[in-house]
């Protein structure tokens, strides 16, 4: 007979096996190619070879890499710029405020994605809402460039993940207990003082978890770049597509996604050697 | 010390606090007791400053501080939930007022290490708080608000949260600690033992307004209003009329049960309606017809609970009233009394044990 089963090990199962089909053997697919070890779809086969990734960490794709680090870094601060305070306030909110700034900030998720893209194209274009605006009023004579540029690209950046700075920030501040501040208050701080010792600190790991969902998926971000960054902005999600869709060069793109899955893999271990999820107690759940 | 003149607190149309004068003198354990809801916290958050005063004001030392913000009081809050610093070590926890006032180093070494022995946390320094059992974090809490020495402690329900047992060692450890440091704790429970063992004085709080202010004994013994004599202890109460008051003795008429005498020493007009108030442990029962006592009632065992110390028995006397009376099971054996559910039994009391509530 079949030996027995905890139910545990039962349950874990289905999950276990989502994860090796969708994610194992996919990766496995995709570092397999990086070696050069192709099947059919990915070209001729060249046997183990480690060009590919001498290629991808040539002066050229570096420097992408880099680039797109950088970008990936501006995004997450200015977004973490905007969503803190929208955080605090949501926090120290009413609870009927609390669900309507949530609402308002889960509204988007709606919309399909495109059509998002294509309003703030709409919006910021050289005819578009606000050029037009500003033009009325005289402001400007010429319309601003908006889109297809570095600004273009922070914007789509920035609305892209303001929601999942917010929500994680806001979690984490929701918890606080008020009396902690009137604490802090009691004995002797200013709200200046108690902002940055009390109310700081208790919000990091929320900011720690909104960062981390923000700069990942802006490091490997093409879609914002393809809309609203124009020409000289490409990243590295944007070389790993044309790789694979115009250049079909699978080995070539798969080393490229290796190294960018590397260098998230370093930020991750960072996060868990510094903000364990487990160990820390006021860690944010979802 | 501390003068609370004319104080209210209104949430919308909801007064928490009515009209409030208190004046807490210096080195004075003070108790605001009273049920929930009935406006002590927010009397405690006003004088903390967590809560702006709708009218009246707050004097601290003769200053006016009525509009200060809550760091610029010299005054100090223990919180029920004691709102330590999750992220922050025992030692930091309790330095933390110090290191904002920028204190030279020795003295603050100097007053940490004192207040660490004074409240008993040797050796926790450099715990966190999740790591601290109930009591322990309570003594931090206290810790972290004494040393800064303020002219006024306020303590919101901080016994509440911890059990029976340590409860009642902390509340022995907290009068020693407050003779100890001479500093005026004002204490809000809704707890009347807390209130009888630990203050000097009690404030009994009904609707946002005090009733009754006074020394634990006087609230106890003579207690001015119903409310009062109700929340603080068990009591009997009786409606009746005077029918005869003079220097010696005024007589009352219970209708339909008969006469009790008390020795009352304020002349009540005759007619007057008035309520007479007995406690259950004043009372003794007999088999016989009293002697020694002046008051004397025959009723029916209803009930018994035996308590060990003691015994509760609820009597039924006529007219379907119902009185309570404690016995000491030490004195029911020795004098070899027993009672069981259903005897007839005199209740019998001294015409000193009552006290008389005025009805208005």
């Amino acid at each position: 007979m079949f030996p027995k089963l905890k139910t545990h090990q039962i349950l874990m199962a289905p999950p276990l096996f989502w994860l090796l089909i969708f994610f194992i053997i996919p990766m496995a697919i995709v570092i397999g190619y990086s070696f050069g070890i192709g099947g059919v779809s990915a070209g001729p086969s060249h046997g183990f070879t480690l060009q590919f990734y001498k290629e991808a960490l040539s002066g050229m794709y570096l420097g992408i890499f880099l680039k797109s680090f950088l970008y990936a870094l501006g995004a997450t601060v200015l977004t973490i710029a905007i969503a803190y305070p929208i955080a605090y306030y949501m926090a120290f909110a009413s609870d009927r405020t609390k669900m309507i700034v949530m609402f308002l900030i889960i509204l988007p998720f709606w919309t399909n994605f495109l059509i998002r893209m294509y309003s703030i194209m709409t919006i910021l274009g050289d005819n578009g809402l606000v050029n037009s605006a500003l033009m009325q009023i005289g402001i400007i004579h010429e319309p601003l460039k908006l889109i297809n540029n570095s600004f273009g690209m922070y914007v789509g950046f920035v609305y892209w993940n303001l929601p999942f700075m917010i929500l994680p920030i806001f979690s984490s501040l929701d918890r606080m207990d008020v009396s902690m501040l009137e604490a802090s208050l009691d004995l002797g701080a200013n709200h200046r003082q108690t902002f940055m010792r009390i109310t700081l600190p208790y919000s990091i790991p929320g900011a720690v978890a909104g960062i981390i969902f923000t700069f990942i998926p802006t490091l490997g971000n093409f879609i914002i770049p393809e809309f609203l960054g124009g020409t000289g902005n490409t990243m590295i999600g944007n070389v790993i597509t044309s790789q694979y869709l115009q250049a079909r060069d699978w080995p070539f793109g798969s080393a490229l996604s290796a190294v960018l899955m590397f260098i998230v893999m370093i930020f991750i271990s960072l996060y868990i050697r510094y903000f364990d999820p487990t160990k820390s107690k006021n860690m944010v759940n979802f | 010390m501390l003068e609370l003149k004319n104080i209210s607190k209104a949430y919308g149309s909801v007064k928490a606090v009515k009209q409030v004068d208190l004046t807490i003198g210096k080195g004075e354990f003070f108790c605001l007791l009273g049920p929930s809801g009935c406006g002590k916290t927010t009397i405690l958050r006003m004088i903390a400053g967590f809560e702006k005063v709708s009218g009246g004001q707050i004097l601290l030392g003769g200053k006016d501080i009525t509009n200060d913000s809550p760091n610029k009081r010299d005054v100090n809050t223990v919180f029920q939930n004691y709102a330590l610093f999750p992220n922050f070590s025992v030692l930091d926890n309790i330095t933390y007022g110090l290191k904002l006032k920028k204190l030279p180093k020795p003295e603050m070494e100097a007053r940490t290490e004192e207040v660490i022995r004074l409240v008993g946390l040797g050796g926790f320094e450099k715990r966190m708080p999740a790591n601290l059992s109930g009591g322990q974090q309570q003594r931090v809490a206290l810790a972290r608000a004494l040393i800064n020495q303020p002219q006024i402690l306020l303590l919101d329900e901080p016994l509440s949260a911890l059990d029976k047992k340590i409860s009642e060692q902390t509340r022995n450890e907290l009068s020693d600690l407050q003779k100890k440091v001479g500093i005026t704790f004002v204490f809000v429970t809704h707890n009347q033992t807390e209130a009888l063992a630990l203050a000097d004085r009690i404030a009994v709080m009904k609707d946002g307004l005090i009733e009754h202010c006074d020394k634990p004994k006087e609230i106890y013994e003579r207690p001015l209003t119903h409310f009062v004599a109700d929340f603080i202890g068990s009591m009997n109460f009786f409606e009746c009329t005077v029918s005869q008051s003079d220097e010696q003795i005024t007589r009352l008429e219970i209708p339909g049960m008969g006469q009790i005498s008390l020795s009352y020493n304020q002349i009540q007009k005759v007619g007057t309606k008035v309520l007479y108030c007995i406690r259950p442990e004043r009372i003794k029962l007999s088999l016989l017809e009293s002697t020694d006592y002046e008051n004397c009632l025959s009723g029916i065992i209803r009930t018994k609970n035996y308590l060990g110390e003691i015994t509760k028995f609820v009597i039924e006397l006529s007219d379907n009233k119902m009185i309570s009376v404690i016995c000491q099971n030490y004195l029911l054996q020795l004098s070899n009394e027993f009672y069981d559910i259903g005897e007839r039994v005199n209740v019998i009391w001294s015409k000193t044990s009552g006290e008389l509530i005025h009805v208005s």
